[in-house]
């Protein structure tokens, strides 16, 4: 059963398609790969999927509902949550107080709002840094207080954009194991990222975009075997240098 | 990739050239002792994944962004520090990522603002539409409403006017067609054919191989191959899609 | 018939000198991305500047050699220096910074204009072009003065064209305004552009003085404001198109005159003066906001202090401890003047959350203090405490109201909707408050049953007491739920939003606090003076104006309750301090812009510096000296640009200014290297 579906959706900016026409699915439980070339829509993809932008054309639908029209902070709280590419830090804000607030605006009644903040941060191995203002972070660290605070938004759908560039291999390997937790705990994860190579390890399914338009769509080695896939990410060889 | 020594005629100096480059965006490093020779009359293609620090290299090479620690040579000269509109006026002509036109400007207007770099204005208009002869018949037209392919050309024209020794651009093909890319490409290498020096950056690495004497492929704001084009088709491979094809 | 045409003619002639003032903002802002607040002073001083020039009673030079000293020397030359030392700084500075420097020039104009031509000596004036001389057309007396007017606009649009289209250098600006970067990479000094913008656009608001000066009388303030129109005209072509500004200038003439003259059948809230801020309320609302803006848009980073309990109480209990002292130890003016500052404080604490904490810029405080007094005034003159709910209730509401329709707006867009909001609120709102307008209206001191804030101690006292436990409640919300929310807000308003923030709701509920604050500061600042009116609550004109409580807060440091007293006490007491050591009267005129204008360096505020300053000297006593982000250490990084971090081994371009000879080093080497190869 798929939480996450879009149909169809299609974003234009002015005479230029961002997106056209992009259907997924993602499933509970599993991890699924969105991919392709710089400017091929992903970003974008997001943004109409967590209602940053509305969509020229096509739905969304959240658990069989169609949240198409909803407003962003609504989503959030039925459930869509989101890393940034471009990190979305508050930065004047400890990091502590950065998972404090999603905690706080996604409250359980009973819990306590700061063992759960502390308790996310644990989980990402960001707990030493607690006090820290969140601007100082370095890229990696920062990535993954990103995740963490979008963890305490108790996502049911969890949208993550490009979370592993800037990191070093450790935190790269910390972090897939991370994501290998959450999708074992039944979280939907859809995962834009530009380490291919990673994608091809952690997901299922993944979906490849290329001027917008869905390019590819099946298992890691499909997708690998794909020419069309290759020639996108590497280019299609010119004979311009049998003239040289 | 062997620093060719300081000292001796020009022809052995290399046009570019940076030496353990460390650079970064607040206290984020994102390059971590980058090593960069374009030789003269050489095509060096950059390669890497997203986020693997190419950009910033050219940033830092074309005088857009502080270096850190290392240095940055330019025909010789250590230019650690230099604005960018000083490189520009020396001749080192860029073509940045995406947008290397001014959209609100006009065709004609475009290639005029390369005579802050020392070229008459007279003869700017003229050497470009002899090279592109498709943009002679789009002078007036604003630059914003031209096709892709053809502002990469009018950029190309523009920087091309100066008769730069060397020659930088940022992923030509960012948006593009393809075919419009193989084309744009054919153009590059007939420049590189008349002896100027190119540092390109390209996404698409197999597109730009069949033009490059060199490439270097950076992940991580590193080095991590550098070579002629057809040892490092493995090392591409397993960069981009994690596997060989 | 001939009504209408005299009412074109009218209009047409005010629209023109709007044209050129507006010509003048839009030439600064594309090429800079600075919105010059200060252009209305800039057009003011050059006025004087000519007066003082061409005035038989001062120099009496020659009409056309004052003309062209003041249009071609003094005003370029200003604008030069302005785009020198201020605006080039700004390029990595916040929003906030980047609107509050001008806003500190602006004022600082003023004030320096009023030190040395002061306001009640000189009844100078600036004589029409060609006085007394006229044509008639159709039945309509036509000025000779009206025609100068004409021709100057007409003038200035084709010289502007000329150059922006005709000349290397005008491209080139266009150039910058498309792409700084770009523009860079090809040679053209981004730098040297805007500094040439910025003599262009003084030029224009000096042009635009002169020509409006004969019409108004030779006064500060009003000459300052009538340029603020320009505001209007500009932003209808989105600050960026000159057409544009033109048609909105012509509306903005034509549609005073029409409200001056049918004055009568309009409700009283359009006149000639309101027509301006509601066009300019109107046009900010209509015309959509840039999407991607040219100018990098540099993130908030103004750090938000967060002082321990103890601290804040102690401070609390001294602050009351004071009050009680201060009226033994000082008498008239002086405990006046601080009484005053305590309610300015109240005033300037509705800031601290709003700009503060959520980073949204108003410069409407005073505006709502007003709206509080006039409430108070109809409701609790007696001194009945109960008004004070109806002020706060009603205060909420209005804050809202007018947060709403700026819901959208940010940044520049929103300062100047404030900006319009209090303009309108000054000629529209109290002005139409009976004894209000005339500085009239009476207030009795609080009482609650058989006890009266009767004595100026215990009102003082009182005025305290409010201040402290609405310092004491923002510090609350600062470390609370609320205060998180307000600073994420301002960090990144699209992750809040994917967190399931509400963005409108905390807005509105941020603005509605922030002008309940201000309401009650200035419901509680009547029953100390026991006289108010309009003149307590103008923007710039009176003893003690909003944009000056603004900056100085500002400077005290927006984000904590220590730079709200900071502000509300040192306007008040400034002109107290002039009045005891008259040595100091011109300095302390002067201060509030140049404390303004010193942000330019120091963004967190003076008493953030110094709190910044001291804790890093202790800890250097301590020996554990942590790098610390303070002030001094940006100010220096602005002031000299990264140094190369390594030694030039080899020859260094940057040397040339040093007298090496690069021709001769590429002959040396070979290289044609700097130089064009020329194709045979």
């Amino acid at each position: 059963m798929s939480i996450l579906e879009t149909t169809e959706i299609s974003v234009r900016f002015g005479g230029h398609m961002a997106v056209d026409g992009v259907s997924l699915r993602v499933p509970e439980g599993a991890i699924t790969g969105l991919i392709g070339p710089n400017g091929a829509g992903k970003t974008t993809t997001f943004n109409v999927i967590t209602g940053l932008q509305a969509p020229t054309r096509g739905k969304v639908h959240l658990a069989g509902k169609d949240v198409t029209r909803l407003s962003a902070h609504k989503r959030a709280r039925a459930g869509v949550g989101r890393t940034f590419q471009r990190l979305e830090l508050f930065g004047s804000l400890s990091v502590r107080d950065n998972v404090l607030t999603a905690v706080e605006l996604n409250r359980v009644p009973g819990e306590d709002p700061r063992r759960a903040a502390s308790s996310h941060l644990e989980r990402v191995g960001l707990a030493d840094l607690a006090g820290v203002r969140a601007d100082t972070l370095s890229t990696g660290n920062a990535r993954l207080l990103e995740l963490a605070r979008s963890l305490a938004c108790r996502p049911r759908v969890l949208l993550l954009d490009e979370p592993a560039s800037g990191l070093d291999d450790e935190e790269t390997d910390r972090f897939a194991d991370i994501l290998g937790e959450l999708a074992a705990d039944g979280l939907a994860v859809l995962l834009v990222e530009h380490d291919v190579p990673l994608v091809m390890r952690l997901c299922h399914d993944i979906t490849v975009l290329n001027f917008g338009r869905v390019l590819a769509q099946g298992s890691p080695s499909v997708i690998q075997a794909d020419q069309q896939v290759i020639d996108a990410y590497l280019g299609q060889g010119t004979d311009v240098g049998a003239a040289r | 990739m062997s620093a060719a020594a300081p000292s001796g005629p020009g022809a052995e100096v290399p046009l570019l050239e940076l030496r353990g480059v460390t650079a970064g965006y607040g206290r984020i490093q994102v390059l971590h002792g980058v090593d960069l020779v374009v030789p003269r009359g050489e095509v060096v293609a950059l390669l890497g994944p997203n986020g693997a620090g190419k950009t910033t290299t050219l940033l830092v090479a074309t005088g857009q962004h502080p270096v850190s620690s290392g240095c940055v040579h330019v025909a010789g000269r250590h230019v650690n520090g230099v604005r960018a509109e000083e490189l520009a006026r020396l001749g080192l002509c860029t073509i940045p990522e995406g947008r290397g036109v001014f959209r609100s400007l006009t065709v004609r207007e475009n290639l005029r603002m390369a005579s802050y770099r020392g070229v008459d204005e007279s003869l700017l208009v003229e050497r470009a539409v002899a090279r592109f002869p498709r943009l002679g018949e789009r002078l007036g037209q604003v630059a914003g409403t031209l096709s892709g392919g053809e502002q990469q050309m009018l950029a190309m024209a523009r920087g091309l006017a100066t008769d730069p020794a060397l020659l930088i651009i940022d992923e030509l093909s960012m948006g593009l067609a393809p075919l419009i890319v193989a084309e744009l490409y054919e153009l590059v290498a007939g420049i590189a054919r008349e002896g100027v020096s190119i540092l390109v950056v390209e996404q698409f690495a197999r597109t730009v191989l069949g033009v490059a004497d060199r490439a270097v492929i950076m992940q991580h704001g590193q080095v991590v191959a550098a070579g002629v084009p057809a040892d490092l088709e493995a090392e591409l491979s397993a960069a981009y899609l994690g596997a060989s094809p | 018939m001939n009504d209408l045409l005299s009412l074109l003619v009218l209009g047409l002639a005010s629209a023109a000198i709007y044209a050129v003032a507006a010509s003048g903002l839009v030439v600064t802002y594309t090429t800079s991305g600075i919105f010059n607040f200060a252009h209305g002073a800039v057009a003011m001083v050059s006025a004087f500047v000519y007066w003082q020039l061409s005035s038989p009673d001062a120099w009496g030079l020659p009409v056309p050699v004052a003309l062209v000293l003041t249009l071609f020397v003094f005003a370029p030359g200003l604008g030069w220096g302005i785009d020198r030392l201020l605006m080039r700084r700004l390029h990595d500075a916040s929003p906030m910074i980047r609107i509050v420097v001008p806003i500190g020039l602006l004022v600082a104009l003023i004030q320096v204009a009023t030190v040395i031509w002061p306001p009640g000596e000189l009844t100078a004036s600036v004589p029409l072009f060609f006085a007394g001389r006229s044509v008639e057309l159709g039945g309509v007396v036509i000025e000779y003065h009206q025609l100068v007017v004409f021709a100057a606009a007409i003038a200035v649009a084709i010289g502007l064209r000329i150059l922006l289209y005709g000349t290397r250098i005008g491209v080139a600006m266009r150039a910058v305004v498309d792409s700084r970067e770009l523009a860079a990479l090809n040679g053209v000094s981004p730098d040297r552009v805007s500094g040439l913008a910025w003599a262009l656009g003084c030029s224009l608001a000096a042009l635009a003085g002169i020509l409006v000066a004969p019409i108004l009388k030779l006064d500060q303030t009003q000459l300052t404001l009538l340029v603020i129109n320009a505001y209007a005209v500009a932003m209808v072509g989105r600050l960026r198109s000159l057409p544009m500004a033109a048609v909105g200038a012509v509306i903005l003439g034509l549609s005073r005159e029409a409200a001056s003259r049918y004055d009568e059948s309009l409700p009283f809230w359009i006149t000639k003066d309101t027509v301006p801020a509601l066009m300019l309320f109107v046009v900010l609302l209509v015309v959509p906001q840039e999407k991607a803006s040219v100018f990098r848009d540099q993130p908030d980073r103004s750090s938000v202090p967060d002082p321990s309990w103890r601290t804040v109480v102690l401070g609390c209990i001294g602050l009351v401890v004071a009050a009680l002292v201060v009226p033994a130890v000082f008498e008239g003016r002086t405990l006046d003047a601080v009484g005053y500052g305590m309610a300015l404080s109240i005033v300037a604490l509705s800031l601290v959350p709003l700009t503060g904490f959520a980073g949204q810029i108003s410069l409407a405080p005073l505006a709502f203090a007003g709206i509080g007094a006039v409430v108070m005034y109809r409701w609790g003159s007696d001194g009945n405490p109960l008004a004070l709910v109806a002020v706060v209730a009603l205060c909420a509401a209005v804050g809202a109201l007018v947060a709403l329709p700026a819901l959208r707006l940010k940044g520049l867009y929103l300062a100047l909707s404030t900006f319009a909001f209090a303009l309108f609120c000054e000629k529209a709102v109290f002005p139409n408050v009976d004894e209000f307008s005339q500085g009239d209206a009476s207030y009795e001191r609080l009482h609650l049953g058989p006890w009266t804030a009767a004595s100026d101690r215990s009102y003082l006292v009182l005025l305290t007491v409010a201040f402290v436990v609405l310092a004491l409640g923002v510090t609350a919300l600062r470390r609370g739920p609320m205060g998180r929310r307000l600073q994420a807000m301002k960090d990144s308003p699209a992750a809040c939003a994917t967190m399931g923030l509400d963005l409108t709701a905390l807005k509105l509920e941020v603005f509605a606090l922030s002008a309940a604050i201000a309401g009650l500061g200035g419901a509680l600042l009547g029953g100390w003076r026991g006289k108010l009116g309009t003149e307590q609550f103008s923007l710039l004109a009176g003893a003690l104006p909003g944009l000056p409580l603004v900056l100085l807060t500002v400077v005290g440091g927006i984000a904590a309750v220590s730079g709200a007293l900071v502000g509300g006490l040192a306007l008040a007491m400034f002109p107290e301090i002039a009045e005891a050591v008259p040595a100091l009267a011109n300095l302390m005129t002067v201060l509030p812009g140049l404390a303004g204008i010193s942000l330019a360096a120091n963004p967190d505020g003076a008493v953030a510096q110094t709190v910044a300053q001291v804790g890093a000297a202790i800890e250097r006593l301590r020996g554990q000296a942590p790098p610390r982000d303070t002030g001094p250490a940006r100010a220096l990084a602005l002031l000299a640009p990264a140094a190369p971090s390594m030694v030039p081994e080899r020859i260094a371009v940057g040397a040339s200014a040093a007298g090496v000879d690069l021709a001769a080093v590429d002959d040396e080497t070979g290289l044609a290297w700097g130089r064009c190869r020329v194709d045979p």
